[in-house]
Formats: structure tokens, C-alpha cells, sequence
């Protein structure tokens, strides 16, 4: 316990130290769907209908695509064997690093979300649809992120495969993840979609996490 | 604040390996090595540049499997639970200032040392609160030597731990190897230049190029 809060804590001071990266996910949100907007023609009724799907692809491309700094640095600069040698379980790593994701990675697109929400007119009720969808799937998308990240921490440039290995997880997330967030504004808490959202998230976790310690194990002493 | 007595209470460890052969890819690095390291031991690892030195560290440390043989820790032990390796990349966290580091490694070796008495020792009193990428390679060994006496590990795997480091750096290594020694600790070292430890015969081995 006190190995995972000691990672959890360094890793957000050293974000917060080191400056701004965890911004660039707004950042990138934000241009992203500035983009989408002016592709679409800017006209207010589209932009409200595809509101929530663009939400979706918003985070989980920026997510995505920040997979790289969750091990890559610590790994080069030779933190993780310490870690390692210190006894501290490649599960427990896994499980702070992907918490300090959550934090760095997700939380900074999800409070900036209401408000791109609301320049693409979306109702109050969809919008808290949508946070709640989105809230429910992080855990999960952060756990397929986490592993795409201690795989790939021992190589530069693997950017490409990450997403290729990634992406079909990440299917069902965005399927459900729709789906409930629909389903919540017409049924409420009763949503089946929702639940469904929920055990999926839980599941993912499940695999996500001990195939991260899998992949760090591997990665740091090859079998 | 807790106080930690200087004396570390170890577990006699006793490390061996049976015909021990190491590829890096293809290459072959060494083959069929077997040596015994006893509580006390000095062990000095010699050999040209890329000869595989650091690779035999890191087979020691669990970090790289033999192709062949085995090394095996005596009962209840395993390397990740027994051994301290100083090597580079050294670890410490750009970002973080030294005393930070210091205090994330007690943390993740749970121990509870005594962060100012360490700094002391370790001469790194006027820069704790530096950066660690500000430090210069002679500052960084000691942040090396300061994380290593809070792991208080009985097989200390050492990587040139005299390079870069001015006469009483040097002098502070080796009285600690000293004092390792004294408590039952192991150490291996793998450098160009071998120290004398005071009041320690060490063992060297010499590592050549297989004909």
C-alpha cells in the first residue's frame, strides 16, 4: 500500500513539476473538436446530434495516444527496475501507474467536457448522460491504455501498434458507452445498458491490469 | 522520527551459480560459469568493454535470464528481495529533488531511515533540495550509495561504482563496501579498476573472449 501511494503521488507531482502534459489532452480535445465543428459546416443542429459520439472520440483518441507517457520515461531513465527491485509487485505498479492515468489522462478531458458540451449545444440532461457514460468507461479505457503502455515501454516509435493492438478493446467501450448514455436519458438509473457498461468496465479492469504486470514483467526481466 | 539502527540485521545469503551461460541475441557472452557467493564475500568482475560485465549484474539482479544453468538464492530468497543493483540508467527520477528521491525510495522499500544522518554520509547536504538531473555523475553515484544503505540489501551489485567520483567519494564507497562486508553483506563489482576494501581480500574474475 504504501508503494502504490508513494508511485501514485511522485507521478503526480513530476506531472504537475514537469509541466502542462496532462493539459495537452484538453488542449487536444478542444482542437479536435474545433475541427469536427468547421468540418461539419458549423451548423448547430448537426453538431448537436453527433455531440456525444464527438465527446467520445475526443477522449478516447486522446487517451490513446498519450499511452506512451505512462512507462516510457521511467523505463528509460531506468525507475521501473528500481521499483522492481525493491520487491514492489509488477501488479501493484501496474495498478498506481494506471491510477495516476486516470488522474493525468482522463480526469483534466473529463472536467473540460461539460463545457465543450456546451458550445455544441447539448441538453443538460444528455451532457450528464454522457459524463456519467464516460465516467463509468474511463477505468476501462485506462486499463487498455496502461497496457498498451507497458508493452510497448521498452520501444520507441510503436505508436502505430499500440493503437492497432488497442483499438478492439476499445470498441465496446464506445459502443456501450453510447448506448448507455442514451439509455440513461430515456430509462434513468434503471438503464440495462448501464449496468452493461459497468461490468464491462469492471471486466476490463480485470484483464487490463494483471496483463499490464504481465507486460511489465516481461519487458523488464525477459524470460 | 523513527530511529533506525545503524546495524542492518541481514539474513546469511548465500548466491550460487551452476554453469551459467549468458547471451545477449545472438552473442554468446560467457558459458558454463558456476562460482558460490557466501555472506562476506568481495567478488571483483574484470574484462574489456562489452565483454558482459554488467550483463552478469543484471543475471544476478533477475534481470536477464541465463540461456543456460541456473542461479539460485539460498532458501526464502529471491533477488528481488535480497539484492541492490547500481547501474546506469541509475534510476533516479528527473523532476523529483534528492531528498524526494530519497524519500520515494523508503518508501518503496517500506524502510524508515534517517533522511538527515543519510545526507550527511552521503555528502549531499548543500544540494537536497536540487533537482536530480542537476546533479553532477559524482553527485548522482552518491545518491546511488544513499538509496542502497535504505534498501539495506545483503547482495550489493555494483556497476564501476568509482567512476566519476572525486578522492573522498571514493574513500565513502569503500567504507561503506567495508562496513557491508563486515555485516555479512555480499558485494560484486564489476570495474576496471579494482579498490583495496579495508581488511577484505576480494575474489577476481576475469572474463576474456571465448576462443
Amino acid at each position: 500500500m504504501r508503494a502504490f501511494t508513494a508511485i501514485l503521488r511522485r507521478d503526480l507531482r513530476l506531472a504537475f513539476r514537469t509541466g502542462g502534459s496532462w493539459i495537452l489532452g484538453a488542449v487536444f480535445m478542444a482542437v479536435f473538436i474545433s475541427l469536427c465543428a468547421i468540418a461539419l459546416g458549423g451548423q448547430m443542429s448537426e453538431l448537436r446530434r453527433l455531440a456525444a459520439p464527438l465527446l467520445w472520440l475526443a477522449i478516447v483518441f486522446s487517451m490513446l495516444l498519450s499511452f506512451a507517457t505512462i512507462f516510457q520515461t521511467d523505463y528509460r531513465q531506468g525507475t521501473l527496475t528500481q521499483i522492481l527491485l525493491s520487491g514492489t509487485s509488477p501488479l501493484t505498479l501496474a495498478l498506481a501507474k494506471w491510477a495516476a492515468f486516470l488522474c493525468l489522462g482522463f480526469l483534466p478531458l473529463f472536467l473540460v467536457t461539460p463545457v465543450v458540451g456546451t458550445f455544441l449545444g447539448l441538453s443538460r440532461e444528455t451532457l450528464l448522460a454522457t459524463l456519467l457514460a464516460l465516467g463509468l468507461a474511463a477505468p476501462a479505457l485506462a486499463a487498455y491504455v496502461t497496457l498498451a503502455g507497458a508493452i510497448f515501454c521498452a520501444r520507441t516509435g510503436a505508436g502505430f501498434l499500440a493503437v492497432l493492438l488497442v483499438t478492439p478493446f476499445l470498441v465496446p467501450l464506445l459502443i456501450f458507452g453510447l448506448e448507455a448514455g442514451q439509455a440513461f436519458s430515456a430509462d434513468g438509473w434503471g438503464a440495462v445498458e448501464l449496468r452493461l457498461l459497468a461490468g464491462l468496465s469492471l471486466l476490463s479492469i480485470a484483464i487490463g491490469l494483471p496483463a499490464s504486470a504481465a507486460a511489465l514483467r516481461v519487458n523488464l526481466e525477459p524470460s | 522520527m523513527t530511529f533506525v539502527p545503524d546495524k542492518i540485521e541481514m539474513e546469511p545469503l548465500k548466491v550460487s551459480l551452476q554453469s551459467v551461460s549468458l547471451r545477449r541475441g545472438e552473442r554468446v557472452l560467457f558459458e558454463n560459469l558456476s562460482l558460490t557467493l557466501k555472506p562476506g564475500n568481495l567478488l571483483y568482475v574484470l574484462g574489456e568493454n562489452g565483454i558482459g560485465k554488467t550483463s552478469l549484474l543484471l543475471a544476478l539482479a533477475g534481470l536477464l535470464k541465463p540461456s543456460q544453468g541456473q542461479i539460485s538464492f539460498s532458501e526464502g530468497s529471491s533477488p528481488f528481495f535480497s539484492s541492490s543493483l547500481i547501474v546506469q540508467p541509475d534510476g533516479a527520477s528527473r523532476g523529483l529533488s534528492v531528498l524526494e528521491e530519497l524519500r520515494f525510495t523508503s518508501d518503496i522499500y517500506a524502510a524508515n531511515p534517517n533522511f538527515e544522518h543519510l545526507l550527511e554520509k552521503v555528502d549531499l547536504m548543500d544540494v537536497a533540495q536540487n533537482r536530480t538531473e542537476t546533479l553532477s555523475l559524482g553527485q548522482r553515484k552518491r545518491l546511488s550509495l544513499a538509496k542502497l544503505l535504505i534498501a539495506r540489501r545483503s547482495l550489493w551489485l555494483l556497476d564501476e561504482p568509482f567512476s566519476a567520483l572525486d578522492a573522498s567519494g571514493r574513500g565513502l564507497f569503500s567504507q561503506e563496501i567495508a562496513a557491508h562486508l563486515g555485516q555479512g553483506g555480499i558485494a560484486v563489482i564489476a570495474t576496471h579498476l579494482p579498490t583495496d576494501i579495508l581488511g577484505h581480500s576480494a575474489k577476481t574474475l576475469t572474463l576474456e573472449v571465448a576462443k
